[in-house]
């Protein structure tokens, strides 16, 4: 109640540096940054797996081991592990499993979608590339 | 002789005196076991009488001591100088709000955004309360308890940068709050608070940040909650789609 | 001067004023409410209460064994129709708190838990963790923000209460913000303050209890009864005065002396960690004197142990000790015994109120601790605090809506205006202009010391009369106080100024009030006189303000079934 119009409140404007102030959000930026680079990558990839549908499956082999594709490829798996930690230690947090009187914690979530994540890949990697 | 000194620097602002804050800097003694509080109650009462900042409880219950401490969303009556590297300390206004005088920040879009999520229990029947309690199990309470422990401190507004750039997102501790009654099995209150909760400027605006559930002195975890809520949007929104006419 | 006007104006918004303001409301949802608190209410000092709170909710329990226990813990100063009217309300308060969402711990079979208590004779304690105060508020608070007619004056410090006539039209209030006085007329008023422990230097009040309701009433010409019953509790954490609360030992926690002792064996043998504070208190200060106890940088302590009670326990029931322990002395309660030692916690004594509220004045009310029901006598025992708030804040609440409807709006012209221009004077040309003299800050540690050391826990003639002339003392050196912060806006040395102003009068009530008592019973300890008189004594002391130092008179006890007996346990 009672609205002091003669000395009003200081607003202060958030800097565009915000994100310098600490480590945190430092690392948080940078996620948000490598989705663009992930998001370039999907794109990449599936002009690759054009290749392959509208040439030949050597043609999209070749295109793979491009050095400059291979130094892409490796930048995109870095940056989606990092998302990837991220999430699954998240997916831990927001759902626990229940076990007697304590809980999961993130780690162990952490850990179990890891090994799927390893597990999904090889699948993939075989299907593609090593049959 | 020599006693062992700490300097606190401090931000001011007397809006009737200065155009804009400045840094005052005080030389307090220092005791291993002091918290910034003390510090800032000593230069209050040997020093300075017009510095100017909120507290009461001084155990960190009552929510009101919140401040930007180096940098960081901190209550003063919990941080201990021991805690600081050096022992210079930086105490200004917490982040993101607009400043009365000197360390006390305006609260009244906090205040609004309380009423707005509507945190009382909703119910079509209620029952007398000389035919006793609603029953509750252990596990029921579990499942809210810990998002009822919000002391309104506010750090995790200033913690979060979104907020920062948006004045009218909800915000953590408004939405762990609505979570908190949408939760509660006592409550009915559910199709009431979704609008609210899921509106634009509502959890969608929420990008995992995750400052606030660091700085949060209570353990809440606000962005859990936000988190939790957007799960709840998005399968009741599915649910509406798939079963227009009923299924709760 | 700008002014307000509403039906109802409750100064104070903590677990009393916010129950007196829904009680109201719901009485009469058009009644216009209004709460004016110097703090955002999720600030007031009912957030730190820990324990539970008492009420009657099971089949092994009766009304009568609650009133009982709580009339003997008063050591017999009780009015009983007021306890009779308490224990019976408190159950439908404590199950109309849960239905308005409070988190309470619950048993196996869905019903709220309870823990056993100091001189509680079964375990009737209602808990939430430990943390009841906390959950308590914010419960209430937000609750109250379902009603429209509930408007809320936040950060608004009100100086003094405006009466015409013997009769009470409203309050002036300093809006924080602006620093202009405001004046907030209402057919009735009802003080919701709290308690003065600032007083004191060794409590665990937080900075806001400065007495403020007591004293704008006492200042009015209701006069402030049993003022020196003053509550000491006997587990503080040395130098900060931070609460270790009760339930501690409700759960099963020991106090120790320097030999590893259970002395309590020898003070309260029947009861044991469980008896009342304030033979527990002084049990501790004696162990401390006769050399038993530890020295420690903050003074001497003795040891609450928690070590036998198990990780489950602790961290179920007692997650918020272990917080502050681990926090504010570095121990960990699992495996440490925590120091501990007595000091000032609650006010017994206040406004003098009947079982509704009603202070005598026309139009006045008052309820929680600010009041002197007075249902807690000479002590308090433990967890009845919250519940006296809810009980006796729907009963003023409903009082004052009855009395509210009858009436007519006041209207701001004289002397209602002169006397509120008086104050505007009294506070911004008097007080806020000095140049120069004592700073605020030093009469009040002068003050809290000296009532520390000369109205303590063990009281005699002497210092006693150290502490009535202390006081009129630094009430004629607060005349030449000198506000450093010259500011309007958000003024708070103006306000630590104003509250240092309300504490000398209430403390002033205390030694002369005490001095006239000669004898022992409850809280108030005299080594002068060491035994209960009721043949003398069983009456309320009440203080009036005069020019000079309080008159005290006396009104009698209310006895109703429980005649006196010894109080052992």
């Amino acid at each position: 109640m009672g609205d002091n119009k003669r000395y009003p409140e200081l607003r202060r404007r958030v800097s565009p540096g915000w994100w310098t102030a600490s480590r945190h959000y430092a690392m948080y930026m940078v996620r948000e940054w490598t989705s663009l680079f992930i998001a370039v990558y999907s794109l990449i990839f599936i002009y690759g797996l054009s290749l392959w549908a509208t040439v030949s499956r050597a043609n999209f082999l070749n295109f793979l081991k491009n050095p400059a594709i291979i130094g892409f490829s490796l930048a995109a798996l870095v940056f989606t592990m990092y998302h990837a930690v991220t999430w699954f230690y998240l997916l831990g947090a927001i759902s626990p499993i229940k076990i007697g009187r304590s809980k999961t914690k993130p780690w162990q979530a952490l850990v179990l979608n890891l090994v799927l994540l390893v597990i999904v890949s090889y699948l993939a990697i075989w299907l593609l590339i090593l049959r | 002789m020599s006693q062992d000194i700490a300097t606190i620097r401090v931000t001011r602002y007397r809006p009737e005196k200065d155009s804009k804050p400045y840094f005052q800097e005080y030389k307090v003694p220092y005791r291993h076991d002091m918290v910034v509080l003390d510090a800032l109650n000593y230069i209050k009462a040997e020093m300075d009488g017009s510095l100017t900042y909120r507290w009461s409880c001084r155990m960190g219950v009552c929510g009101s001591c919140g401040a930007n401490i180096d940098g960081e969303p901190k209550l003063t009556c919990a941080s201990f100088l021991h805690d600081f590297k050096g022992r210079t300390i930086t105490v200004e206004p917490m982040a993101n709000f607009p400043v009365v005088k000197d360390l006390v920040v305006d609260m009244e879009d906090f205040m609004e955004k309380l009423v707005k999520i509507k945190p009382w229990i909703i119910r079509e029947k209620e029952t007398p309360p000389e035919q006793g309690e609603y029953k509750q199990s252990a596990q029921e309470l579990e499942r809210y308890s810990q998002f009822s422990s919000c002391i309104n401190c506010m750090l995790c507004y200033a913690a979060c940068p979104i907020y920062g750039l948006n004045e009218k997102f909800l915000g953590p501790a408004a939405t762990a709050l609505a979570y908190r009654y949408i939760e509660d099995s006592r409550d009915q209150g559910k199709d009431v608070r979704f609008p609210i909760v899921h509106e634009m400027e509502g959890v969608w605006e929420c990008t995992l940040v995750g400052e606030c559930s660091v700085v949060c002195p209570k353990g809440v975890d606000p962005m859990l909650a936000i988190q939790k809520a957007k799960i709840l949007g998005a399968t009741n929104a599915i649910k509406s789609i798939l079963m227009p006419r009923g299924g709760r | 001067m700008e002014h307000h006007n509403h039906d109802i104006v409750i100064v104070g918004g903590g677990a009393a004023g916010l129950r007196a303001a829904i009680a109201a409301v719901e009485l009469e949802p058009k009644l216009d409410v209004a709460i004016v608190s110097k703090v955002y209410p999720m600030r007031s000092h009912t957030v730190s209460a820990e324990g539970g709170m008492a009420a009657v909710t099971r089949e092994y329990d009766s009304l009568d064994s609650h009133a009982y226990d709580t009339i003997k813990g008063s050591d017999f100063l009780a009015d009983q129709d007021s306890v009779e009217f308490f224990v019976k309300e408190a159950p439908r308060e404590s199950y109309q708190l849960e239905h308005w969402g409070c988190p309470f711990s619950r048993d196996p079979d869905g019903r709220i838990s309870a823990r056993a208590f100091g001189g509680m004779s079964v375990k009737r304690t209602l808990f939430a963790t430990d943390k009841i105060g906390f959950h308590l508020l914010h419960t209430l608070f937000q609750t109250s923000l379902k009603y429209e007619n509930i408007r809320r004056y936040d950060e608004w410090f009100v100086t003094s209460l405006l009466v015409d006539d013997g009769q009470v039209e409203g309050v002036t209030a300093i809006e924080m913000r602006t620093g202009e006085l405001v004046t907030i007329l209402g057919k009735a008023v009802i003080i919701a303050t709290g308690g003065c422990g600032r007083i004191f230097r060794f409590t665990t009040n937080g900075w806001i209890k400065t007495g403020d309701g007591m004293a704008i009433a006492y200042r009015a010409g209701v006069p402030l009864k049993d003022m020196e019953m003053v509550q000491y509790h006997p587990t503080l954490l040395p130098n900060t005065g931070i609460l270790i609360t009760e339930a501690a030992r409700g759960e099963g926690g020991h106090l120790l002396n320097k030999d590893g002792e259970r002395f309590l064996k020898r003070y309260v043998p029947n009861k044991m960690e469980l008896g009342p504070r304030d033979i527990l208190s002084r049990a501790e200060l004696s162990e401390i004197n006769a050399g038993r106890g530890f020295d420690g940088p903050y003074g001497s302590y003795v040891h609450l142990d928690l070590t036998h009670l198990g990780k489950i326990t602790i961290e179920d029931k007692l997650p918020f000790v272990k917080e502050l322990a681990e926090k504010y002395v570095g121990i960990d309660p699992e495996h440490e015994p925590i120091p501990v030692r007595p000091g000032q916690h609650y006010m017994m004594g206040g406004v003098h109120t009947d079982l509704h509220g009603f202070t005598g004045m026309p139009g006045l009310y008052a309820a929680g601790e600010v009041a002197c029901v007075t249902m807690n006598g000479a002590n308090r025992l433990g967890s009845n605090s919250l519940t006296e708030c809810l009980v006796f804040g729907a009963a003023a609440g409903k009082a004052a809506a009855e009395y509210a409807l009858k009436l007519s709006s006041p209207s701001f012209g004289n002397p209602v205006q002169g006397e509120a221009m008086l104050e505007e004077k009294r506070i911004f040309d008097q007080l806020l202009k000095h140049e120069q003299g004592e700073r605020i800050s030093s009469i009040r540690t002068e003050m809290q010391e000296g009532m520390d050391k000369h109205v303590g826990i063990y009281r005699d003639e002497n210092s006693l009369k150290e502490g009535c002339r202390m006081i009129g003392e630094l009430k004629a050196r607060l005349k030449n106080g000198i506000v450093e912060d010259k500011d309007h806006v958000y003024n708070t040395e103006l306000v630590a100024a104003l509250e240092l102003d309300f504490m000398l009068d209430v403390a002033e009530t205390m030694p002369y009030s005490a001095i006239l008592r000669h004898e022992s019973r409850g809280a108030h300890y005299r080594t002068d006189y060491t035994k209960r008189d009721d043949a003398s004594f069983l009456k309320h002391s009440v203080a009036y303000k005069t020019s000079g130092p309080p008159r005290i008179d006396y009104v009698p006890v209310t006895i109703t079934r429980w005649k006196p007996e010894e109080r052992v346990y």
